[in-house]
């Protein structure tokens, strides 16, 4: 059995009520959605996000269609609770604060254009930031990217081009 | 097609090989689509490197949070058997006393006025002095004496003056008005099928004449009738009346019922006050009268003394009448006989029988609908909360802890 028609089969069984199986979904799928989320929130808002997630899985599993990857309507379920969560607190549901590496002494010019590259991320505008969070970050493709913001897959190309775009003009801004 | 914004999906794989080859032949032959490549690429990578890798935790609170835990679901049998409990305790009563209600419109009438017979019994003796010869109805049994059923009130009333006014002359407003008794004029129309109309007619002369009452009118269609019935029209001492008609109801079976509670105390209070003042002005003219020494102001003062005496008269009578009926209750009852039982029902009824009960079940169960719903929305203040409450409760229990 190949590792597709395994994870078929456990959603198959996840949807007639097997604990045992969502159980084995929750285990496999949670360090990606917990990653996913932790680069959101930070770790501790991250972590009620990701639970929230897999409940939410649980609870709405049977409506699971299978018409996309399980891990990008996973991803689906936790951009909307991570974007509910940062509401509830107050905070940008797009903030860069979590998804970089916090900026160390050791390595002085790289870090330097790190801090400008995350600098001139922030200046984005948050469709923009949101398919780069997406596609950069996450490393989704254009079609998850599409189903995970809920937008057509041409305006996720289109919104990814004209943010890099306007990233070379943020950092040719910048001083050297 | 503009090569320019396939860059980043060619750097990326997302274009089909016959564009992904326009692009990179587009980017090998600008130097401008070269250093836009360049820069994609290198800030791409930028980014990945720059990427934090959060150290993942908190897998076996979600393996927690998504396990049923034990007592969820009976906390959450609980909550809706609470529920139900609390709907069930305020909506039955409600429904039964509605019910009650529309069963005995009537009774309550009855005891509105009991405060009224109460009191008639400590206050009104002094005005049955004058009223007792007025009623001299040739049915009225020759003992009935309204002040015999009151001897406390008597007492009381036995300061008052000759014309067994409540209201003595001269005497302060506020104490006329506490004087005043609530004089209510009842009323009730019965009708009975009995077993044996005789039998009932007599039944109900012997209870009246037991609540010192007596029979106005009696007319009975007589027994060699198909369907015997009986006319009566019954007075009773207002104290009486409930009584009375709970024993006439003991005597069959109630067909229909209709009683009428008239309030007349309003009229009573303006017939007095009126009394009053003319009495004044009587007693000044007769004042006069005895100081006139000529011919004509003697007349003229003797004729108005008579115009006021009428009136005064009048009145009285008015005052007289209301209190009469309102001491003694009127009661018409009709009495008919029980239909004798007839043939055996014909064998092809059974077909009528069975839609009739059908379509009275059917209905039923339409009013039950129909009641139970408005019942669910008059009274969703209450169990809205309490479901709102359970579903609130419900997503609690389901939601992470963390």
């Amino acid at each position: 059995m190949d590792e597709r028609s395994g994870m078929e089969e456990r959603i198959h069984r996840a949807k007639r009520g097997d604990r045992t199986a969502l159980g084995e979904l929750v285990s496999e799928h949670y360090p990606r959605v917990y990653r996913f989320c932790a680069r959101r929130l930070g770790d501790d808002l991250g972590q009620d996000a990701a639970q929230e997630t897999f409940v939410t899985m649980q609870r709405t599993i049977s409506r699971y269609e299978g018409r996309s990857c399980f891990e990008t309507w996973l991803l689906g379920v936790a951009h909307n609770h991570c974007r509910n969560l940062a509401r509830k607190r107050m905070r940008d549901p797009l903030a860069l604060d979590d998804s970089f590496e916090a900026p160390s002494a050791d390595h002085g010019a790289q870090c330097a254009d790190g801090e400008a590259l995350r600098s001139a991320l922030e200046k984005l505008s948050p469709e923009h930031r949101e398919v780069v969070l997406l596609h950069e970050v996450e490393g989704l493709s254009y079609a998850e990217v599409a189903e995970v913001a809920g937008v057509p897959e041409g305006t996720v190309k289109s919104r990814l081009y004209h943010a890099f775009r306007n990233l070379r003009e943020i950092l040719s801004e910048v001083p050297a | 097609m503009n090569e320019r914004e396939d860059i980043k999906a060619y750097i990326d794989g997302e274009l089909s090989p016959e564009r992904a080859n326009e692009v990179r032949l587009a980017i090998e032959s600008d130097p401008g689509l070269m250093q836009e490549y360049t820069f994609m690429k290198d800030t791409s990578s930028k980014i990945a490197s720059l990427l934090r890798q959060p150290q993942v935790k908190g897998a076996e609170k979600a393996l927690q949070a998504t396990r049923p835990r034990i007592g969820l679901r009976v906390m959450q049998t609980v909550v809706a058997l609470c529920a139900s409990v609390l709907i069930l305790a305020v909506v039955f009563p409600v429904f039964y006393k509605a019910k009650v209600n529309g069963r005995g419109g009537g009774a309550r009438t009855n005891v509105a006025t009991s405060f009224g017979v109460e009191k008639a019994k400590e206050r009104m003796g002094g005005d049955y002095n004058g009223e007792s010869n007025a009623m001299s109805d040739t049915n009225m049994p020759a003992d009935f004496s309204p002040q015999s059923e009151m001897p406390a009130v008597r007492e009381r009333g036995g300061g008052r003056d000759a014309q067994g006014l409540s209201l003595s002359m001269g005497a302060p407003v506020a104490e006329d008005a506490e004087a005043l008794v609530r004089q209510v004029i009842k009323d009730g129309s019965y009708a009975f099928e009995v077993a044996n109309v005789q039998n009932a007619v007599d039944d109900t002369i012997v209870m009246v004449k037991g609540y010192k009452g007596f029979v106005e009118s009696n007319s009975n269609s007589g027994a060699e009738e198909a369907k015997p019935r009986a006319f009566m029209t019954l007075r009773v001492p207002e104290e009486h009346f409930e009584d009375a008609v709970a024993k006439l109801k003991s005597l069959g079976k109630l067909r229909s019922e209709n009683s009428d509670n008239q309030d007349v105390t309003a009229q009573v209070a303006d017939i007095e006050a009126r009394i009053k003042t003319l009495k004044t002005e009587e007693e000044s003219y007769r004042e006069l009268l005895r100081h006139a020494n000529k011919i004509g102001d003697i007349l003229d003062i003797k004729e108005r003394i008579s115009v006021v005496r009428q009136q005064i008269e009048s009145y009285d009578a008015q005052r007289l009448t209301m209190k009469r009926l309102a001491v003694l209750s009127t009661i018409t009852v009709q009495f008919e006989e029980e239909a004798k039982a007839t043939d055996e029902p014909k064998p092809d009824d059974w077909f009528e029988d069975t839609k009739l009960s059908a379509i009275l079940m059917l209905k039923g169960i339409g009013k039950f609908f129909a009641q139970a719903g408005t019942f669910l929305f008059v009274l969703s203040p209450v169990w809205l909360p309490a479901l709102l409450f359970a579903l609130w409760f419900r997503r609690r229990a389901l939601a992470p802890q963390s």
